[in-house]
């Protein structure tokens, strides 16, 4: 079933253009790459398709709703985890989903559900459920940024540049998160540089250059497209080739 | 389940209740600088009064004064007499005495014949000693003349009501409440636009700039949550503080005005005139500190208050989101302080500032004026309507800016 939609998806900032013609199509249950260089218009992607920003031109849809009229919708439909971990510090763990949780229009009794259900899929413990943020490692926050991403239980989740800057044990957390995600039926959006992890991790990829969609596949027809022999390598083959 | 507005309201307080930084500015710093500085001003200069009577002074003389001399000790217990043969001048020069009387030799025969004699008193203006010491010893010689002019009329059979033709007296149909209203008028709406401004900085800050360094700001906007509801969330917890810290400040103050009665009325019973730091804080003389305010004026008071903190609430959240900081938005906000003080005191220093009606149609000055007004009892229904109105629509208006400014893309996600 198809998750998300863009036709010639495009955002234009004063003279550059971030993002052109952006048209995918993408379906649930599986992993799905954003894969480019840091500055390739990742991150504007998202933030059309998550509603943050608006699009210049061009059209998308998620879970149906369409990102310019039903704004709310799309955002009750996706879970967001953004590469710099924001929490708030001086609120316990179980403080910061319930003020998520409140604001996604989730009841009391569904937030504690959904606290307790997490708590067991992420390991959260008491110890980041009844602290206050402030005094957490990197690791600790990680798991409660992904845990307020999906406290209302999206259809959807999109991580953009979730490992950037975490040590290997909390980079662990989110990829092993995405896989359940990914089993549990839910489309799972993953932007990276890291061509290892999407490697390893990802059903199907979209390459983005300079703001434009330059290949899309699976991981295995990227290679066969590049005659590469890692998703690294035909990554920079397809990069170069459009440079 | 609440609305959107009351959870993000909830999450913000509960956020400055555990921020010691914004505990302190929007509650305990009202709370204490209030009668700290009331009453510390005024403690302080009436201990700077009592110094400067009872202090023991240094009177130097040559043997020419004579007798003058020993008669200063008389009249005042505190002068200690330095008689000595260096220069005079020298001598405070050299402050070995804080000041000296120059006097002719032959000022007795003077005195006698009813010529007037130069007397000089030698001070060192640079010297606050000298100085003070100075006006007591004049003051000192003004009694001596007064004494030979009672003698010298005496002696020509003449009462000394001769020299008084009218003994003007002023009857005040101000009431004491009045009064004292008069006096708060100088003070109270400048705390209360102090307050008004600044109560709710460090929650606009931390609900705005604070959410950008804290990297939660785009967390939150990928909520179901418009904007304007985002931005009425955090605006009215913003308000909130700045009128709890208003309420507390004119609590306070309320407080430290009928401390200070008490102070003044122990103080002048024993002799010594407290009023002093009062009257100069305020600019009055006589100032009444017999301060009341009656159900009607702090209904007034409060409820022109909520406008104002309405307007520089929404005026503070504004300008914060533009910073990415903490620090940055201090930098930003900092200003806004001094932009809408600096008018204000002006006005207030103003006599006749609410004697034309456009005053009231200006904001922010016109609820200085208004305050005024109201403080001394004197409630006009016109001018609270035009004042009300102006207010409220500057408050819309800078609401309707701040809702605009959190929707603008160039300005949230500015890194």
């Amino acid at each position: 079933m198809i998750a998300v939609t863009t036709s010639k998806l495009s955002k234009r900032f004063k003279t550059i253009d971030a993002l052109k013609n952006l048209s995918l199509k993408i379906e649930d249950g599986q992993i799905f790459g954003l894969l480019g260089p840091n500055g390739a218009g990742k991150t504007t992607a998202i933030r059309l398709i998550a509603t943050t920003l608006s699009a210049t031109s061009g059209s998308a849809t998620v879970a149906g709703h369409d990102i310019a009229t039903d704004a709310m919708a799309v955002r009750r439909a996706i879970g967001v985890l953004n590469a710099e971990i924001g929490l708030y510090i001086r609120l316990t763990g179980r403080e910061n989903l319930a003020y998520f949780g409140q604001l996604y229009g989730l009841d009391k009794a569904t937030i504690d559900r959904r606290i307790k259900e997490l708590d067991q899929w992420l390991e959260l413990g008491p110890r980041i459920l009844d602290q206050r943020a402030g005094s957490f490692s990197t690791g600790m926050k990680q798991k409660l940024a992904i845990a307020r991403s999906v406290i209302h239980d999206p259809r959807i989740i999109i991580l953009d540049e979730p490992t950037s800057g975490l040590d290997v044990l909390a980079a662990q957390t989110v990829l092993q998160f995405m896989k359940e995600a990914r089993d549990q039926g839910k489309l799972v959006i993953f932007s990276t540089h890291q061509m290892d992890d999407a490697e390893r991790l990802c059903d199907r990829v979209a390459i983005i250059h300079k703001g434009r969609l330059i290949a899309t596949g699976n991981v295995d027809e990227l290679k066969q497209q590049a005659k590469a022999s890692s998703l690294a390598e035909a990554f920079l083959t397809l990069v170069n080739k459009t440079s | 389940m609440s609305h959107p507005i009351l959870t993000i309201w909830k999450k913000e307080l509960t956020d400055t209740v555990r921020d010691k930084r914004t505990l302190a500015s929007t509650i305990i710093l009202p709370l204490v600088l209030m009668p700290a500085l009331f009453i510390g001003i005024s403690k302080f200069s009436t201990w700077q009064v009592k110094q400067l009577t009872e202090k023991e002074i240094t009177v130097a003389v040559s043997d020419q004064a004579g007798s003058l001399g020993d008669w200063l000790t008389t009249q005042d217990p505190k002068i200690k007499l330095e008689r000595t043969a260096e220069p005079l001048i020298e001598v405070v020069r050299d402050k070995k005495a804080d000041v000296a009387l120059d006097v002719a030799a032959d000022w007795p025969a003077q005195v006698a014949a009813g010529t007037p004699t130069e007397v000089t008193v030698i001070t060192n203006s640079t010297n606050t000693d000298s100085s003070a010491a100075a006006g007591r010893v004049s003051a000192t010689l003004n009694v001596f003349n007064q004494q030979q002019a009672v003698g010298r009329l005496a002696a020509a059979g003449l009462s000394p009501t001769i020299l008084t033709s009218f003994v003007p007296k002023t009857e005040d149909v101000a009431s004491a409440q009045e009064q004292a209203g008069f006096g708060m008028g100088f003070i109270l709406p400048l705390f209360i636009i102090m307050w008004a401004v600044t109560g709710g900085q460090t929650i606009a800050i931390d609900a705005s700039a604070g959410e950008r360094e804290r990297k939660t700001i785009e967390a939150l906007l990928l909520t179901p949550v418009s904007r304007f509801t985002l931005v009425a969330g955090k605006f009215l917890a913003v308000a909130t503080g700045a009128m709890l810290s208003v309420i507390i400040s004119i609590t306070s103050m309320t407080w430290a005005s009928k401390y200070m009665t008490e102070m003044i009325n122990s103080t002048t019973t024993t002799g010594t005139s407290a009023s002093l730091g009062v009257s100069s804080m305020t600019g009055t003389s006589g100032f009444n500190m017999d301060f009341n305010l009656d159900a009607r004026t702090i209904v007034i008071l409060l409820f022109v208050s909520v406008i104002l903190v309405a307007l520089f609430s929404a005026g503070n959240l504004a300008i914060a989101i533009f910073a990415k900081n903490y620090k940055e938005a201090q930098s930003y906000i900092g200003p806004m302080y001094l932009v809408v003080i600096l008018p204000v005191v002006f006005v207030n220093s103003l006599p006749s500032a609410g004697d034309h009606l456009w005053t009231f149609a200006v904001p922010i000055v016109n609820a200085v004026v208004l305050f005024k007004e109201v403080l001394v009892g004197n409630v006009i229904w016109s001018h609270i309507i035009i004042t009300t109105l102006t207010l409220l629509v500057t408050s819309l208006l800078a609401m309707w800016g701040a809702a605009r400014i959190y929707r603008r893309e160039d300005v949230i996600f500015t890194d």
